[in-house]
């Protein structure tokens, strides 16, 4: 079977008596699912679910605000917090959900315990699910549990919830029962033995609702909250969907890939995307899981490109749409480290399982964000701007390397071996002797020295010849120091897409830089450029003008057009061509990226937004 | 030295390093560089990773522990700026009687002999090296030594990583080499708890106080974005205990406790002047 066949005849519940049971992994998607098609499969009476009767009227009201999302949370008596947050793709969730949609009676036959141990068990992937069905799974997983001896509050429990399961059986001939795989085993134990009325709390005072915060929503969901708000959209449909997580994991790094090229002008190839999904792969399969979860996809992202995508990745995938300014109810905000961290003051009343849930941190760095959108553009003024001077050092140590790498061109291009006749020239060649050492004829070499050195250097990134002008900005620019070159390039737009108070992000299409500085004049308004049929030209007219040196090195995809080479000749100068691809794109990324800022006051706080 | 026969021609091999070298802490980053090397099937392929990161962190020490780690023999190549396509390879050498004899890299070895290669600062080497390995880096995986005159098909069980640092020295790398070396694993500074327990590992001997001395300063010029690494704080907690036990004599090594960790405070802040100069002692604690 493929990894996204889905076997949809397999029945989405083991039937029991006059029950359906479902095991379940908490907050998973292929759960989830599974609950709507044992619903649908089933037609139930009522529904039971693995939660205790205290917390039945908040956890029901937090369900009818669906698809808002909420957090139930209470104090034990230790003065410890327990939250539990309401998401759509909890299946036990999804059971309630459907119960009150239906107008069904929906039963919590869970025993209520206080201060229940954290635990960690190794628990199957459920995206073996929809491959093997739910009853080879769940048998599977009591299998892997024999000889195991179950832990004591389970046992409290598993009795109270077959106790109430055998009540309710008198009561209607089709239940639906939803509850933690981890319960499966000790559950159908408990099932067919006669059971006593536990004793049990029935009410807990302080049992809280609260709305979530949306940026709380983006780190404490179970599932992808991308992938929970796919869900919630599909949840309606009849038959139920069948949603394959992979195939989401795909379209949620295609949308990315869109959303990378619109902010930064660069694609994600669909070899990348390939690789990333590869990555992606292994690392959760080294990891023991079928599928990668969100931590993996982010690193997976950054793997393949940088972490600007791997921002998109993460900023897009903790996206959940429904949210609300007047939620009616207190807002709560929780982080990772309130659920997961710090265990010495929080703990789960619930067996929860950390599938996904981890304790490191996202790769990716929090970016500060506009307290309303707009709110920087408005502030912008243009008036007094200045560059972001360890980008200036950057664009420096290009343009040296360039000019190295041109004059390095130019010597490989003048060096000669030959074999030895008359005379050693500079020396014997000795890779090319060894090499023909069967001709027993020594090879010398001669190092024709290159006159001149290379002063100017352009860099065409883009000629800028679609009908669009993408790179409408033309700017001559000073150096501020005796050890900066002057500049002349276009660019987007400063003050069009800004990063940042006061902070503009712009891209080179193309510049040229000139040493010694405080020499351009106005190369865009210069008329004695006049013939340049294109900005790249100017530029390498000016460059050709200006430069002090006999060579002038010109980076770009494409080599120069030989009219301008006959310039550089009645220049009495050289055009030394370097192809754009020998150089890093990394780099290349780099130096096109360029940050303007609004006002020197500015590069005080510029690092906080620019990495 | 072993030998192998390719096409006619004799290879002598290199052999494969053994380090005392163990990997602490950020256990992701091992499980990354294992999973880019994962075949989860034959006509799968593995990735080719690039460890980047500040000089320091523990690139190279990531690579090796990974490639012990699959149990293979693990062959580090250490390239420079005049790293030549030969060198990496096959190079020819004369020997006794006039003959020339080849003699494979350790690259070489490590895909004849099924082990992982590591090529350490591989950003400085020049496009015309990178060039000779475009095949190697593909579904070909093999190299074509011109010196030899030999094509050298990779055994399956061969993986290869790079190490890079990223500073300006990455201008070097084509694209058409970079799409190649993916995915890139970005090797970033230790937590504290982590910087901890490097510096047990590298320095059992010191007494744990210069070791939190140590880790609160790397943890300060971190925040700063210095690009002070572990490597640093190793160097400086092993010069300040030896500037410590040289300037004991007999009569200070009875010294209360309380005094022996002031001369161990001044040895580090002299050690920390020396190893990394005066602007490093911003982030002294106090």
């Amino acid at each position: 079977m493929s990894p996204t066949e889905v076997n949809h005849s397999a029945p989405a519940f083991i039937p029991f008596q006059h029950l359906a049971l479902v095991p379940v992994l908490h907050g998973r998607l292929e759960c989830a699912l599974l609950v709507r098609q044992a619903f649908d499969q089933y037609q139930p009476q009522a529904v039971a679910v693995e939660l205790p009767p205290t917390v039945q009227t908040a956890v029901r009201q937090a369900v009818q605000r669906l698809p808002l999302l909420s957090v139930v949370y209470y104090e034990e008596s230790d003065g410890r917090l327990v939250y539990f947050p309401i998401e759509p793709t909890d299946p036990l969730i999804e059971a309630i959900r459907l119960g009150q949609e239906h107008s069904l009676p929906v039963h919590f036959i869970d025993r209520e315990v206080e201060g229940y141990p954290r635990l960690r068990e190794p628990l199957p992937d459920p995206y073996a699910l929809n491959q093997i069905g739910l009853r080879a799974y769940a048998d599977a997983y009591r299998q892997s549990c024999q000889g195991l001896t179950p832990k004591w509050p389970d046992v409290l429990r598993e009795q109270a919830m077959a106790y109430h399961l055998g009540e309710l059986q008198k009561r209607y001939e089709r239940l639906l029962v939803v509850f933690g795989l981890a319960h499966y085993p000790g559950l159908m134990e408990q099932l067919t033995r006669p059971q006593a009325h536990p004793l049990e709390k029935r009410k807990r005072a302080g049992v809280m609702v609260a709305h979530l915060a949306e940026d709380s929503s983006r780190e404490i969901l179970s599932e992808i909250p991308y992938l929970a708000a796919v869900y919630e959209q599909a949840r309606i449909e009849i038959p139920p969907p069948t949603l394959d997580r992979l195939q989401l994991h795909q379209q949620l790094i295609a949308e990315a890939a869109v959303r990378y090229q619109k902010n930064q002008g660069d694609g994600i190839s669909l070899t990348q995307q390939a690789i990333l999904h590869q990555f992606a792969r292994n690392y959760a399969l080294i990891q023991g899981h079928l599928t990668p979860n969100f931590y993996q996809l982010v690193v997976a992202a950054r793997g393949v490109a940088d972490d600007d995508f791997a921002y998109e990745v993460w900023d897009l995938g903790a996206t959940y749409p429904w949210q609300s300014q007047d939620p009616g109810l207190p807002v709560l905000r929780l982080t990772g480290e309130d659920l997961f961290l710090n265990q010495k003051r929080i703990r789960f009343q619930r067996r929860f399982r950390q599938t996904r849930r981890r304790l490191v941190p996202m790769p990716v760095r929090a970016r500060p964000r506009e307290a309303r959108p707009g709110q920087w553009r408005e502030a912008w003024r243009g008036t007094g701007i200045c560059s972001y001077p360890p980008e200036d050092l950057v664009i420096e140590d290009f343009g040296d390397f360039a000019r190295k790498k041109a004059m390095h061109t130019l010597s490989e291009q003048n060096r000669r071996v030959e074999p030895f006749t008359a005379s050693l020239l500079d020396g014997i060649a000795v890779r090319e002797t060894i090499r023909n050492w069967h001709e027993q004829v020594i090879y010398v070499m001669e190092e024709r020295r290159v006159p001149g050195k290379v002063g100017a250097v352009v860099t065409i990134f883009d000629p800028d010849r679609g009908a669009e002008e993408k790179y409408p900005w033309r700017v001559t620019w000073l150096g501020e120091h005796a050890q900066e070159s002057d500049m002349a390039f276009y660019a987007t737009p400063a003050g069009e897409h800004l990063v940042g108070p006061g902070i503009s992000r712009c891209k080179y299409g193309g510049f040229m830089l000139s040493y010694p500085p405080w020499r351009l004049y106005e190369v865009w308004q210069d008329a004695f450029f006049g013939i340049a049929r294109s900005k790249p030209e100017r530029l390498v007219l000016a460059a050709l003008d200006y430069s002090l040196e006999k060579h002038v090195a010109y980076i770009a995809a494409q080599p120069p057009r030989r009219r301008w080479l006959s310039w550089a000749n009645r220049y009495g100068k050289k055009l030394v061509y370097l192809p754009l691809g020998s150089f890093s794109p990394v780099t290349l990324k780099k130096i096109q990226t360029f940050h303007v800022l609004d006002g020197q006051p500015v590069r005080h706080w510029a690092g906080d937004y620019i990495w | 030295m072993e030998t192998v026969k390719i096409e006619g021609v004799t290879l002598h091999l290199a052999h494969p390093d053994e380090l005392d070298l163990a990997w602490v802490g950020q256990e992701e980053l091992l499980a990354q560089v294992l999973a880019a090397w994962l075949m989860v099937d034959e006509r799968d392929l593995p990735l080719n990773p690039r460890l980047l990161g500040k000089p320091g962190v523990g690139k190279t020490t990531l690579a090796y522990a990974a490639g012990k780690k699959l149990g293979r023999e693990v062959y580090l190549f250490q390239a420079t700026m005049d790293t030549r396509p030969e060198d990496l390879l096959v190079t020819p050498v004369i020997a006794g009687s006039n003959k020339i004899q080849y003699m494979a890299s350790s690259l070489v070895t490590a895909m004849l002999r099924g082990g992982v290669a590591v090529i350490d600062e591989a950003n400085r080497m020049s496009e015309k090296s990178w060039a000779s390995l475009a095949p190697l880096l593909d579904n070909r995986r093999y190299v074509e030594s011109i010196a030899a005159g030999i094509k050298i098909k990779a055994h399956p069980d061969f993986r290869i990583c790079v190490t890079m640092n990223d500073d300006a020295s990455t201008f070097e790398v084509p694209e058409y080499i970079h799409s190649r070396l993916m995915p890139q694993i970005v090797v970033d500074f230790p937590s504290a708890d982590e910087e901890q327990r490097i510096l047990t590992q590298n320095l059992p001997f010191a007494p744990n106080f210069i070791l939190d001395y140590v880790v609160n300063f790397l943890q300060q010029a971190h925040q700063a974005r210095e690009r002070f690494t572990v490597r640093d704080g190793i160097n400086i907690a092993r010069y300040a205990f030896k500037l410590s036990r040289s300037q004991t004599t007999p009569a200070q090594g009875r010294l209360t406790q309380i005094s022996g960790q002031e001369i161990f405070r001044t040895c580090l802040i002299q050690a920390i002047v020396q190893i990394l100069g005066e602007e490093a002692l911003d982030y002294v604690p106090h």
